[in-house]
């Protein structure tokens, strides 16, 4: 899974519009990650057909998605090969 | 005001970061891209004004949905027209370019969508192109046609008031 996955994913843990997903994100990272505009709404319409995000309401022209059961799975599994990455890493330090 | 016209400019261009640099390349000249029409990959107007830095991105997107223009627009594009599938947006920056694409696969699925929206208008149009050529040859064909036949009908004495004079 790429990184701007992992972050659309995790910042979906609570019901978001794409600008809302882009202000989490640099917030979360302190600004280290800046997603484009492109990206996001391009993402967001992938993770959407794999099932991992769903559409929760439509307001004025924003929509608003969260993750599903699905994608809160494949985001634990990323998450415990992240960790163990991180475990490994930490060895070498 | 002046304004300046350029021909198939869509077309001179493979990658869309190519595209969007020469239309930055004309913003710093003061040649402003203000707004994009369906025919503006045909003929492209840019308005005389004030050099500015622009950051423009192209955006081929065949059904966009409901909250494609949301989402630009909340992060601060400014959403220029349409032209056939290609969206085209804008931003005016100081110092750190804005990108609409910030990894590698979403970078890629973009410049795959603009050379298959460049390449299915230029089909299109060298398709009406090759059809208005036949239609024309055809229709030169039809009246040398008719001229013979006349001659002909002429000099078998057939003629009526068209061999006259």
């Amino acid at each position: 899974m790429s990184e701007t996955m992992f972050y659309i994913l995790f910042a979906l843990r609570t019901e978001r519009h794409g600008y809302g997903v882009m202000q989490h994100v640099e917030e979360l990272t302190e600004g280290r990650i800046v997603l484009g505009a492109g990206t996001v709404y391009t993402s967001l319409g992938k993770l959407e057909a794999d099932g991992l995000v769903t559409v929760t309401s439509r307001e004025d022209r924003r929509t608003n998605y969260l993750i599903t059961a699905c994608g809160t799975e494949v985001l634990r599994q990323e998450a415990r090969r992240l960790a163990e990455l991180s475990r490994y890493a930490k060895e070498i330090l | 005001m002046s304004t300046k016209r350029e021909w198939f400019a869509a077309f001179r261009y493979v990658a869309p970061a190519d595209f969007e640099d020469w239309l930055e390349a004309q913003a710093r000249e003061g040649w402003l891209l203000e707004h994009v029409g369906q025919w503006s990959s045909i003929l492209m107007t840019f308005q005389k004004g004030e050099p500015a830095t622009y950051r423009y991105v192209i955006d081929a997107q065949v059904s966009p949905r409901p909250d494609y223009l949301a989402t630009y627009q909340d992060a601060g594009w400014q959403h220029l027209g349409r032209m056939a599938s290609a969206h085209v947006w804008r931003r005016r920056y100081d110092d750190l370019r804005p990108e609409a694409f910030t990894d590698a696969e979403t970078v890629r699925a973009r410049s795959q969508r603009f050379v298959g929206a460049v390449a299915v208008a230029g089909s299109v149009l060298g398709l009406g192109g090759l059809a208005m050529l036949l239609g024309s040859s055809m229709a030169d064909l039809s009246a040398g046609y008719a001229n013979q036949m006349l001659a002909a009908r002429c000099s078998l004495g057939w003629g009526s008031g068209a061999c006259s004079g």
